[in-house]
């Protein structure tokens, strides 16, 4: 019994609203892609790797499936750059959205394939460079932190629900059974630690371009 | 075969949904009613939104350089290796044009021409890899160096055969038939369609100054391509000169042709590429029916003068 497929969604299609004015440079490096302009893709890849790199390895914590992952991240960028509507969101929720979704699919594999255990969350991953991009570091730092001091604000037991569901990809039967809760416990969870977050990231995304 | 659901039960599920965390049949039930329900489909697009900036919280970690490296060069390389089949330009060749009496008073006779013996064929006979060659003199179409910008590609064209006109080394009775070739042939100006035209200019290889010239005009806007040449002699016996247009790894033959009594050519194709894309343009000579690769001597190539 395995979550559905995470994309295409039905709330990805209506979900974000944001309007990337702002980076207007961004979206014309997808429209390149678009034209299937190679170099594009290149300058695509060193723009975003740093942040796909980060979400991907938060996940699946193995560097060489990290790498597969992240190729095909980039790769479905590539293919689909012609799909992406620059009205309807911004380039870096786009791209770590596929980021998110194929190590999903990354994660799931692996469940299926042998009998996952959870990996301590803190192992150190090998293949996996100590030194930060710095450029990737001063561009996020300030938005790291808030979200990240927001969710340590959440009572635990939400916290590590909504992470072993957005990083770990568990469904909420996997979590049920994981943390011996009943069913009803962790839906709820789910959805009062989401409406906690947002009305506490709610000047973030107010600040955001 | 969706599980009904309550509104209540829906919106109890929206934050599970959110997350991809919903098991299969549920997943589907609560679409259904999303799709149905304004509020719930609202307060899903809010959750899910905040559920999007939870990836602003994984703490920075990178591949090394070496994994990050190749997964960049296989990217590349998967690229280039998607590239649409690469189809014949289509192509219209004119040739045989000779000179209008009302456009141009009769030229002399051409004199006879020396069988083919180029730059090229010389820099084969000393080993000189003269496919590399060409990697050297790239054409600066990125630049954008020899772009035009003018009100219309037909005024863009005319002004490049002025300027043909009043080159010492290009002959006058060639620039002539060049003149006319041209201006005869309406509907080689209005392939190039609007937009910028850019200009590539060919000569003979490793002799800028002396032998035959070329010229290729390009509309990126129409992909289309007039390549027009002059001084060329005709090809030997069971031999026809073939157009090449050359990307990084490939060589894409834009067609044969031969030229007229008076040397002149005008090839007319239409080939999509990206300025990134486009290396050199080229001519060679190759046996009659044309090769689908390149391998006979050089003529001309672009030169990045």
């Amino acid at each position: 019994m395995h979550p559905p497929p995470t994309q295409p969604t039905y709330s990805e299609a209506s979900g974000s609203s944001t309007v990337d004015t702002a980076d207007g440079s961004e979206a014309r490096l997808v429209a390149r892609m678009a034209d299937r302009d190679e170099q594009a893709l290149a300058d695509f890849h060193d723009r975003w790797c740093a942040r796909v790199e980060a979400v991907v390895l938060r996940m699946v914590r193995d560097a060489d499936d990290a790498a597969d992952v992240v190729e095909e991240v980039f790769w479905q960028c590539w293919r689909q750059a012609s799909r992406f509507d620059a009205a309807r969101g911004n380039v870096e929720r786009w791209v770590l959205t596929i980021a998110r979704s194929r190590a999903l699919d990354r994660l799931r594999a692996r469940r299926r394939s042998r009998e996952d255990v959870v990996g301590d969350d803190d192992m150190p991953v090998e293949g996996v460079a100590t030194d930060a991009d710095p450029a990737s570091d001063a561009e996020h730092a300030d938005r790291r932190t808030r979200v990240a001091s927001a969710l340590a604000t959440l009572p635990p037991e939400q916290r590590v629900t909504l992470e072993l569901a957005y990083f770990g990809g568990y469904s909420q039967s996997e979590i049920a059974a994981r943390t011996g809760q009943p069913l009803g416990t962790i839906k709820t969870r789910m959805r009062l630690a989401l409406q906690k977050l947002r009305s506490l990231l709610a000047p973030l995304a107010e600040d955001s371009p | 075969m969706n599980t009904p659901t309550t509104h209540e039960d829906a919106r109890e599920a929206l934050g599970a949904l959110a997350l991809d965390a919903l098991d299969g049949a549920e997943h589907e039930a609560v679409i259904a009613h999303v799709r149905e329900c304004e509020a719930c489909a609202r307060e899903l697009a809010e959750l899910r939104e905040t559920a999007a900036a939870l990836v602003e919280a994984v703490p920075a970690a990178r591949l090394d350089d070496t994994r990050r490296a190749g997964v960049r060069s296989r990217l590349l390389a998967r690229a280039a290796a998607d590239r649409p089949a690469v189809e014949p330009p289509r192509m219209e060749r004119i040739v045989g044009v000779e000179p209008r009496p009302e456009a141009a008073p009769a030229a002399p006779a051409p004199a006879p021409r020396p069988a083919v013996d180029f730059a090229a064929e010389r820099a084969r006979r000393r080993g000189v890899p003269a496919w590399m060659a060409i990697a050297a003199s790239l054409v600066a179409i990125a630049a954008g160096a020899w772009a035009l910008r003018t009100a219309g590609e037909r005024d863009a064209l005319r002004g490049q055969l002025a300027q043909a006109r009043v080159e010492r080394d290009s002959g006058v009775a060639s620039a002539r038939a060049l003149s006319v070739a041209l201006a005869g042939r309406d509907s080689a100006l209005q392939a190039l369609g609007a937009g910028d035209v850019v200009t590539m200019r060919m000569t003979t290889t490793g002799e800028a100054r002396r032998g035959p010239r070329g010229r290729m005009y390009w509309a990126r806007a129409t992909d289309a391509w007039v390549f027009v040449a002059n001084d060329l002699p005709r090809p030997p016996a069971g031999r026809t000169y073939q157009l090449w247009l050359v990307t990084g790894d490939q060589k894409i033959s834009a067609g044969t042709f031969a030229p007229d009594s008076g040397g002149t050519v005008l090839v007319r194709a239409t080939y999509r590429l990206t300025p990134e894309q486009l290396k050199a343009i080229a001519v060679t000579v190759e046996p009659e029916g044309g090769v689908p690769e390149p391998t006979g001597p050089m003529v001309l190539v672009t030169s990045a003068e």
